[in-house]
Parts: C-alpha cells; structure tokens; sequence
C-alpha cells in the first residue's frame, strides 16, 4: 500500500469516528441551548474542551488500534508512524473547520429562532481575523492533544500499565504549558517580560506550542520506530 | 515468490527467563515447514520475531536476504496468523475480502471468496459474530488468498472443526502446487498434519532439538519388538526413546538410523522392526526427563 494511500484510508477512518462524535456534539449543544433558554444553564462552551479530549482519546487509540491493526497487515511501523502524523495534522485542521463552521451556523441560527447562544464572546462578532485565528488555535490545540494521548498510548502499549502511567505523570507538565498558552493574555505578558517586538510576542504562543509539538512528534516517532507489536 | 530463512544466535529473554537460546537453523524458500516443540518450548516467540513483531537484540534474523525489521518488502510479504489475532473484528466478511487488496500485493480476491464459501462462513455478518471456529476459518482463508511469500499459521485453526481442517489441509497442498510459498506451521496437532510438512524443526526449552526433513525424520524412527532379552541386547548402543513392556514382550522405540546389517541381524534375532510417524518421535523425544 502506498504511503498517500494509507494515510488518506486511515484520515477516512477518523473522519468516521469524528463524525459520530459531532452528531453527538451538536445535540448536546443544542440540549444546553435549550436549557439555557429556559434557565437550567447559563454559559456553557462545551465544543472546545470536548473537541480536544476527542483528540486526546483518539491519539491513546493510536496504538492499540491502529498501529496493531495495520502492522498486522503488513505496514512498517515507520510508513504508519508518516501515515498517522499526516492523517493527525489533517484531522485537527478538518475538525477545526467543522468546529467553527458549526459555531457560526449555530450563533446565526439559533438567534434567528429566538433562542440565546449559550456561551459569551460570540465568534461572528470579530471578524474574518477571529474566524482564521480561531481555526488556527483549535487546528494547533487538536493537533497537540491528539500527539500528547498518541504519547500516553504509546507508554502502555510499548512498556505496560505500570510504566504507562508513568507516561499520564510526564503528561502532565505538556498540559499545563498547553493550559498557559491557550490564556493568551498571560503568555503575552510573560513574553512581554523578555521583549517588546509586538509581532514576537503575537506569534510567541503559537512558536512555543510548535516547541513543544515538535518535541512530542520526535518522542512518538522514537518509541514507536521499534516497539514490539503485541499478540 | 517464497522466501528463506536464516537465523543465527538468537537469543530472547524475558527478564530472567530465557525464551530462546541460541537459536542457529536455516529454512529454505517454498515448503512448507513444521515447528514443533512443547507448551512453553519458545515456537510463538520465535514466530513473531521472524515476523518482525519483535527486533532481535541478540543474534540475526535475515528473510529473503535481507534484515527483515521495518523491512517494507518483507513486512508485506509475511503474513502471521494466530489463534487470538482480533484485527478483523467489526467489520464485515465482505469488507474485510475488499481491504486485503490494498494491503497484500499477491491477495486473490475470488480465491478468498471461493474460500470463505466452501468454510460456510456468512458474508453478511462482521466477524465479532462469528464463532470462533469461523473466525479461524475466516483468518485461514485470508492466510491462504493473501498468497504472501512468507506465511505463518500459528495454532490458527484452532476452533475449526474436523471437516474444516480436512479442507485447509487439502487447500495447503493445492496451493503449494499453484502457487509455491514458505509456510511456517506451529502446531499441536502433529498426528493430523505431519504429512504437510516439508521440514521439521523441533524446538525444546529454547533451542533447537532437531532439524530434518520429513522423510530424513521418518527413516531415523523405528520401533523394535521381540522378546526382552533380544531387544535389550539388540538396542544396547542404540538410542532408546521409549519402552513398553507386556508380558516378557518388549517394544522400544528407536532414534537413530540403522543400517542394512543391523537390519539383518534384527530379522535373525525375530525381532519385528517398524516405522515411527513424526508424531511419536515428536513424543518421545520432547519427553527428556521422563526418559531419563
């Protein structure tokens, strides 16, 4: 199989398993519509933290999943490891284009039918710049989740529970650094500590991520180059 | 297309276990291939390593000549099946038939439904519905029409029945016909499938206990009856594997080849010479410490 091949077969999968989980998504938001409107809830913004456990549940799959699957059939750890990270990179950009376009469908029509959007800081409000900057922030923080539960998947599967969970400890400084650059205001200002350049201190959130997603592409493509595939 | 096998010194440990000592056997392209050896005795580690599930730290594997870890061309030629192998569950028969064009290069498609017919296995369900008989039929089936050059069934027919095995076994020889591959047999049912192989290679407690062809294994076998004095006299510097007594009849089983003369002067002796399958020497020779 050929290595387009098998990373557009394994992007149609995920694609599948993704398209179950907005179905699911869009009446959950439309449920907290709802009960917003009649005063159960108030604010509620469940599609981005959703979103990114889906990439985090999708990534811990990775191994035992799909890594076991297509190794079985015949595919090198290595031509699955390029499949996997192109069919990822594609799958946060994809998801994160489906996100916003439900989010702006969602803040049109459900004024339009007399109900109020169940979140503040509607998305529609700030322009063309909001929309891409939006899509560039879920497409990054997909795209991080989904390498950081590849990451913990990838510690049970090659090294078993004990040493897995050792992985979920690891974990969780990446989380952290992934908590502080999603508040952009304080990474702004802790840049802001170190320089002045404004454009250094705009993309400075965006650079740091792309640090640390480098770092756990090349911790994932190391641990998987050899590990034992399990009967 | 087949490929050969060499392995040298391959040694496996599991923590303080060792599972493999210092394997050295080599095993030619295009037969078919027993590796037989006890519960415990190391074949199913020694199978995923040739599959490459594992990278041999100590010693070499080389398949077709080449190193076969993340080996792209070797990978795709191996196939390994096993007995708890779920990577089919879920999907349809139909699906599963359509798929395997993508991955295996040599799959024949008709072949695989031709197969999946004659196991009576329902196209229309997914294979977690299946029971496990025709799961495994299902697993032999796609072991078959993948037509890999390297292909390991490793107790995968376990759960098939007798008329089910009947037919893979016959299926075995037909393909070897049509379409020559190195298979690799893991089994416990030696009795049933000895006449497949080719070349047996019996492993015990990690290593290799012997290695022969089948008809070089089968003439190295005799058993040897006759009143007990004549037969411990006559078997004094042979190798003696196994014995029974009834009465003042003894019968002892023999490893070893025994020359004409040999022959001759047992027939003097009226001692009743006969020939042993692969399966009790199998027995008998893997039961060393109640020999000794």
């Amino acid at each position: 199989m050929k290595q387009f091949h098998l990373g557009w077969a394994f992007l149609i999968e995920q694609i599948k398993w993704a398209s179950w989980f907005y179905s699911i998504i869009i009446v959950l938001t439309i449920g907290t519509t709802i009960a917003n409107h009649w005063g159960f809830l108030d604010n509620l913004d469940i599609s981005n933290t959703t979103s990114t456990i889906f990439m985090l549940i999708i990534g811990l799959l990775y191994s035992y999943g799909f890594l076991d699957y297509y190794y079985k059939l015949g595919i090198s750890r290595k031509m699955f490891f390029k499949a996997a990270l192109f069919a990822s990179a594609l799958l946060s950009i994809i998801l994160a284009l489906a996100m916003i376009t439900m989010i702006v469908l969602f803040e049109t029509l459900v004024p339009a039918l007399g109900f109020a959007v169940p979140w503040t800081d509607p998305l529609i409000g700030g322009g063309v710049l909001s929309f891409i900057q939006s899509i560039a922030d879920y497409s990054v923080a997909h795209f991080f989740y989904l390498l950081l539960g590849w990451f913990m998947g990838l510690g049970f599967y090659r090294f078993r529970w004990k040493i897995g969970l050792l992985f979920i400890l690891i974990s969780f400084p990446f989380f952290g650094i992934s908590a502080l650059l999603q508040d952009k205001a304080d990474i702004a200002h802790t840049i802001k500590f170190f320089t002045v350049n404004l454009q250094i201190i705009s993309i400075g959130p965006y650079l740091i991520f792309f640090i640390v997603i480098a770092i756990l592409i090349v911790c994932n493509y190391r641990l998987t180059r050899d590990v034992p595939i399990r009967l | 297309m087949s490929y050969s096998i060499e392995v040298n010194g391959l040694t496996v440990h599991y923590k303080n276990f060792k599972a493999l000592d210092q394997l050295n056997f080599k095993l030619s392209s295009g037969k078919v291939h027993g590796i037989l050896g006890r519960n415990g005795a190391g074949k199913t580690t020694l199978l995923t390593y040739l599959a490459s599930f594992h990278k041999a730290k100590h010693g070499t594997i080389v398949i077709d000549g080449e190193d076969p870890f993340e080996n792209e061309r070797i990978l795709q030629g191996t196939s390994f099946i096993y007995e708890k192998d779920n990577t089919y569950d879920y999907d349809k028969i139909d699906k599963i038939i359509k798929r395997m064009l993508y991955f295996r290069p040599y799959f024949d498609e008709a072949y695989a439904r031709e197969l999946v017919k004659r196991f009576k296995i329902p196209t229309n369900k997914s294979a977690d519905q299946l029971s496990k008989g025709q799961y495994s039929a299902l697993q032999v089936a796609i072991g078959l029409a993948s037509r890999t050059p390297l292909t390991i069934f490793d107790e995968a027919y376990l759960g098939m029945d007798a008329p089910a095995r009947e037919l893979f076994y016959k299926e075995i020889l037909l393909e070897q016909e049509r379409h020559p591959r190195t298979i690799l047999f893991s089994t416990h049912l030696v009795s049933e499938m000895e006449y497949l192989f080719d070349e047996v290679l019996i492993i015990d407690n990690g290593k290799v206990l012997l290695q022969e062809t089948s008809e070089q294994l089968l003439e190295k076998g005799f058993s040897i009856t006759g009143a007990k004095e004549d037969v411990e006299a006559f078997t004094k510097t042979l190798e003696v594997i196994y014995e029974e007594m009834l009465g003042g009849t003894k019968s002892v089983m023999v490893y070893g080849t025994l020359p004409k003369q040999e022959q001759r002067e047992a027939v003097e002796l009226d001692l009743e010479i006969g020939s042993l399958s692969i399966n009790n020497l199998f027995i008998h020779l893997t039961k060393e410490e109640e020999r000794t």
